[in-house]
């Protein structure tokens, strides 16, 4: 017996409904100037260049649409070799529009943020207790009304926000060098879930 | 303008193995308020969260929010109760601010000398500006409104 796999259907499908579990989206590599990945069957592996702001990226937005839905919920598993201005894992209206971003970064050095911005207005929390060398999980939930937007951090929630939420869609992005050297790593497949 | 802080030990639901642990309050979170999870404890039975709000002029109406407002957690059904401390406490909890770069129109006015922004209709003081860059790479001032 053989099976057809009928591509473009199936991604239409994959894409159309974010309720679905293990919904696996294929990260697109955008804007690695100077650099070669590597993929070692687990973890793709890219290095930034000094002053470049490249970013993984599922290249296309996504939006909760779902009659009755109640939300957004992006994950991804990343590690960087040094754990300081890095963004980590994030969501912004189309790569680059930092007024709008919500997202879990190193900033003034290596402080740990979760962050929220709507319109360019910022909310912080300090995160305690990170180190972004290990493979971490990165979850971000993202409620439909702006109302909240939820960090979690392994399987556990560790932060929590009700202002300056932007509202969907949104591009899902993970590490992004901030204009540093960087070997940053995402385990490839899956990249970045939604449910 | 003034960041409040609160410590509680609250209780948790979920569960790492279904991987939503979180603290109880986190589905029904008063508007205005925002929260660092300091702790689980071994059992995930409870955690300690600290609490944050601001009442600073350029947040909205709806989103500013003072000391009287996490006081009003201390009697929440999620809460074990209150704390005065906490070893993981950091020094800067939360922090509010507003990017200001060239945008066409400006998203807002600054001024310097009485050290005022003014951002949707609302005016308020900041207390320092940073200079960096954002995701993508231009430059912006990023005005420090409230921390603590």
């Amino acid at each position: 017996m053989s099976i057809n796999i009928v591509h473009k259907t199936l991604r239409k499908t994959l894409l159309s409904d974010p309720d679905l579990t293990n919904c696996l989206i294929r990260a697109l590599p955008l804007i690695w100037i100077g650099t070669t990945p590597t993929y070692d069957g687990e973890w793709l592996k890219l290095t930034s260049t000094l002053g470049q702001y490249p970013a993984i990226t599922t290249g296309h937005t996504f939006e909760n649409k779902k009659s009755g839905g109640e939300g957004l919920i992006s994950s991804a598993y990343v590690k960087v070799n040094i754990d300081s201005s890095t963004y980590m894992f994030f969501l912004e209206p189309y790569k680059g529009n930092y007024d709008n971003y919500q997202g879990l970064d190193t900033r003034d050095g290596a402080v740990h943020y979760a962050r929220s911005r709507n319109g360019g207005a910022e909310t912080t929390t300090e995160l305690t207790g990170q180190d972004w060398t290990a493979e971490t999980k990165f979850t971000i939930k993202h409620e439909n009304d702006q109302t909240d937007v939820y960090f979690y951090i392994g399987d556990v929630e560790k932060a929590h926000h009700t202002t300056n939420i932007s509202t969907q869609p949104y591009e899902i992005c993970c590490a992004e060098p901030n204009a540093v050297v960087r070997e940053v790593s995402l385990k490839y497949p899956p990249g970045i879930k939604l449910r | 303008m003034t960041v409040y802080r609160r410590i509680f030990k609250m209780k948790t639901l979920g569960s790492r193995e279904t991987g939503d642990l979180r603290p109880e309050i986190s589905d029904n979170l008063p508007h205005g308020l925002n929260y660092l999870v300091l702790e689980y404890d071994e059992t995930a039975q409870t955690c300690v969260v600290e609490a944050w709000c601001s009442n600073h002029l350029l947040l909205k109406a709806e989103d500013r929010k003072n000391m009287v407002d996490l006081q009003a957690l201390d009697k929440h059904p999620a809460t074990v109760k209150t704390l005065p401390s906490h070893a993981k406490s950091p020094k800067t909890l939360g922090r509010f601010a507003l990017s200001v770069r060239a945008h066409s129109p400006p998203n807002a006015e600054v001024d310097k000398e009485k050290k005022t922004v003014k951002f949707q209709g609302r005016q308020g003081p900041y207390k320092r500006m940073v200079k960096q860059k954002t995701t993508d790479g231009t430059d912006e001032e990023l005005y420090v409104l409230d921390e603590g």
